[in-house]
């Protein structure tokens, strides 16, 4: 039935011009989201694998 | 707040991290094997098993699925328990993953090697074991799943959002791809045909590479890389953003891989539109891993691992540039089918697969078991031999590609291809294809010695199974929610829902995906039908099975571009309406050997006989192996009638109860060709599979000669060289 529906639209030319606008519009919206994100925050989730706790029981055994 | 005491589960770790080495080793000797015999044919030792069109499949299942598969499973598990702070969701269901996964891997091996195959690459596994695989993948979700959903960590880390990413888009590639009908337990046919299955083939193969090669390994840099360099991720707003446009991006590339193909033009021209759009995503992920080391650069002075996750990192940067590029037409025009796309896949599956699975296991493996990796030096030696290995590797078969794809070209003043002969082309390079299996020789030394340094580690030290931790319960704090109020906090508040932020993904990568695939299943009624085309008889599909059992398609294409240099070579370039028959598709994508298209009437039966028996007795210096088995090898005519049942629920116009008579048909038309072959001495039975074989390669495109045709010369457009 899709396939029906997409039929009767003359021609798949406005798809890349949809995709494009799309990609844009998702785009746009996630920089600005991400621009204004609390600092905080930011530095709370960047620390997060160093902060687990995976190495407590072996610590200070490693070169690396 | 109540603190809770939990175990992490490093057994399972432990475990995919030993399969991730056997298999890793394995995949890489198999792929050795098969360069080898680039140039020395006769080491397949004379048997089906371990020729060249059998093990390359093995070789890139066994690196993708099983030692990628496998290495990737082991971070996963080692990091969403830590960055979840909650062990795994269940013990039974990590063993089941582990082990079921294990035995995919076996099954796909044996098949593979006995030519039990649907030869969609990457995807070439017969449907029970598509089905295994799909019940192990919901094993391994629910795992996954699970594990999100009991944790002590409101917010998901970019890592796990990669996983997510990985297992939504792996799951839908896997399903739409590998719908066939089955006619026996292991034969099927794909449900699509032709430029339908190209399509979406295609749209599988470039987003395994997208999302089991690639997001998976973000997810593990995020985590690794910072752990490795004690400091945090360059930048998360970046993190962010980057995630975001490259699962939204990705999942369009796909045509790029049927440039000047019979796909329709604006499709290939979306393909290409994205996939160098793509390069802005892929570099924000290797900057953000490389910016991570700013100001701490000097460690790499003494941390191997380090060094591993760098050309790592540095080598997923030069790959994704690299693939956009490739996705020009014009620069497509010279590349495609040559060695320049092994070149350019092993850049990134040493360096960046390779690479940095070695290095997570250097700095993973000493942790759970509580000891010093055995030896430094081994491991710098490993570095340096793999590093070199790569570049070994590579460099060749860039020469070898452009080296090639030039001759293909290259005409005579007078206008006559200068290098008729394909096998002149092949010669050339042979030089190029020795020193590449000396770098691919490195790199498995290499691997080796990180096997025996891991092997002595694990011996030195003892396994830490149940790490025990503390996080304070996940509480149910109104004050955590004001953030998802407020329109700045947006992905703040998404990072705290799974469910939503799954959903989210698959919107993502289902946009894509939809206006990429829905014009695939309207494409039929785009394809122009050609009426001479007729469906295959009993005896020619016979034949295609061998011709697909065998893996010809792993060396020989069938697609002839619309260039001058081809349609001189070749013939008539291909149509899309040419292929309305074929379950599945059989264009390839590199050309070994020239291209099969219409190979038809070419030759006479006698000479793809020796040809099939002795190729350099027909094509003297040819590097093709021989394939003696085909001649005492048998087709079950017990099969035949289902198969043709199966092609007429596929759609493929057969009369009405010609199943019933197909193999009386299919023995009257072999007859013909043995009879033939009698006259010239040769002694070839019946339902023989090289019979089978001979008529289909004399079928090939044939059907178009019965229509008046356009001269090549008006048809074909420039090279775009």
């Amino acid at each position: 039935m899709l396939s029906q529906m997409l039929k009767s639209v003359t021609g798949l030319e406005f798809y890349p011009t949809v995709s494009l606008v799309l990609f844009f519009a998702a785009f746009v919206f996630t920089v600005v989201k991400v621009i204004r994100l609390d600092r905080g925050y930011l530095k709370y989730m960047k620390e997060m694998p160093l902060d687990s706790n995976d190495e407590t029981a072996n610590s200070g055994r490693f070169t690396e | 707040m109540a603190i809770e005491t939990f175990n992490y589960d490093n057994r399972i770790v432990r475990d995919f991290g030993v399969a991730t080495m056997v298999w890793g080793l394995v995949g890489m000797l198999v792929g050795l094997l098969a360069a080898l015999q680039m140039f020395l044919p006769e080491l397949n030792f004379g048997i089906p098993y371990t020729t060249f069109s059998r093990i390359r499949p093995i070789h890139t299942n066994a690196v993708i699925f099983a030692f990628v598969g496998n290495a990737m499973f082991m971070a996963m598990y080692y990091s969403l328990q830590r960055l979840c702070k909650a062990p795994m969701f269940s013990a039974l269901l990590s063993k089941i993953h582990f082990w079921g996964w294990q035995l995919i891997i076996v099954a796909a091996a044996v098949t593979l090697a006995s030519g039990i195959t649907v030869s969609k690459e990457y995807a070439e596994l017969e449907w029970p074991i598509d089905i295994a695989i799909a019940i192990v993948w919901i094993v391994f979700g629910i795992n996954m799943f699970g594990t999100i959903f009991k944790r002590r960590e409101r917010h998901m880390y970019v890592a796990v959002w990669f996983y997510i990413a990985t297992w939504v888009t792996i799951t839908l590639l896997h399903v739409v791809n590998s719908i066939e009908l089955p006619v026996s337990f292991l034969k099927s046919y794909p449900v699509y045909a032709g430029l339908q299955d190209a399509l979406v083939q295609w749209w599988y193969g470039h987003n395994a590479v997208a999302f089991f090669l690639t997001t998976p390994y973000l997810g593990m840099m995020y985590y690794f890389l910072p752990k490795a360099a004690d400091r945090p991720i360059f930048s998360y707003r970046l993190s962010i953003v980057h995630f975001w446009a490259l699962i939204f991006i990705y999942i369009w590339a796909g045509p790029h891989h049927l440039l000047y193909s019979s796909l329709p033009d604006w499709a290939q021209s979306l393909g290409t539109v994205f996939s160098i759009m793509l390069i802005a995503p892929s570099w924000g992920g290797m900057l953000n891993g490389l910016l991570t080391l700013r100001g701490a650069w000097d460690k790499l002075r003494t941390s191997y691992v380090l060094k591993f996750m760098v050309v790592a990192v540095t080598a997923y940067g030069m790959a994704t540039f690299e693939g956009p590029m490739l996705s020009i037409k014009g620069v497509n025009a010279l590349s495609h089918f040559t060695d320049w796309t092994i070149a350019h896949v092993h850049v990134g599956a040493l360096g960046w697969n390779g690479f940095l699975t070695f290095g997570i296991l250097y700095w993973l493996i000493p942790r759970i078991f509580r000891t010093k990796l055995y030896s430094d030096r081994m491991a710098n030696a490993h570095f340096w031999i793999g590093f070199l290995g790569i570049i070994v590797y590579a460099l060749p078969l860039y020469f070898a590609g452009i080296t090639q794809g030039l001759m293909w070209k290259q005409f005579t003043p007078e206008g006559f291809l200068l290098y008729p002969n394909f096998l002149e082309t092949v010669i050339q390079i042979l030089p190029m294809y020795i020193i590449r299996a000396v770098g691919g020789f490195m790199f498995l030394v290499g691997a080796i010695l990180c096997a025996i340094n891991l092997f002595k580690t694990m011996k030195q030290g003892e396994l830490l199974a149940l790490e025990a931790a503390e996080a304070p319960a996940l509480e149910d704090n109104p004050d955590d929610h004001v953030g998802s109020k407020e329109p700045s906090q947006w992905h703040r508040w998404l990072e705290r829902k799974p469910v939503q932020f799954l959903l989210l993904t698959t919107v993502a990568v289902a946009i894509g995906g939809i206006i990429e695939i829905v014009p695939t299943f309207i494409i039929k009624s785009n394809i122009p039908t050609i009426a001479s085309v007729k469906p295959y008889t009993p005896l020619e599909l016979e034949g295609r099975d061998v011709y697909v059992a065998e893996g010809c398609y792993t060396c020989h294409s069938q697609m002839i571009r619309p260039f001058r240099s081809e349609t001189e070579r070749y013939g008539e370039y291909s149509k899309a309406g040419e292929f309305v028959y074929d379950h599945p598709f059989q264009w390839g994508s590199k050309r070994t050997g020239p291209d099969l298209h219409r190979i038809g009437k070419k030759y006479p039966d006698a000479w793809h006989y020796s040809h099939m028996m002795e190729p350099t007795s027909m094509s003297p210096g040819s590097i093709m192996p021989r394939y003696p088995w085909l001649a005492e090898n048998k087709i079950d005519l017990q099969l035949t009638p289902a198969k043709i049942r199966a092609m007429q629920t596929l759609g493929v116009p057969y009369a009405e109860g010609y199943d019933q008579e197909a193999v009386d048909h299919l023995l009257f038309q072999a007859r013909s060709i043995t009879d033939g072959l009698r006259n010239s001495g040769i002694e070839l039975a019946d339902d023989a599979e090289l019979t089978a074989l001979i008529a289909y390669l004399q079928r090939l495109g044939t059907d178009i000669k019965a229509i008046p045709q356009p001269t090549t010369t008006e048809t074909a457009v420039s090279d775009g060289m």
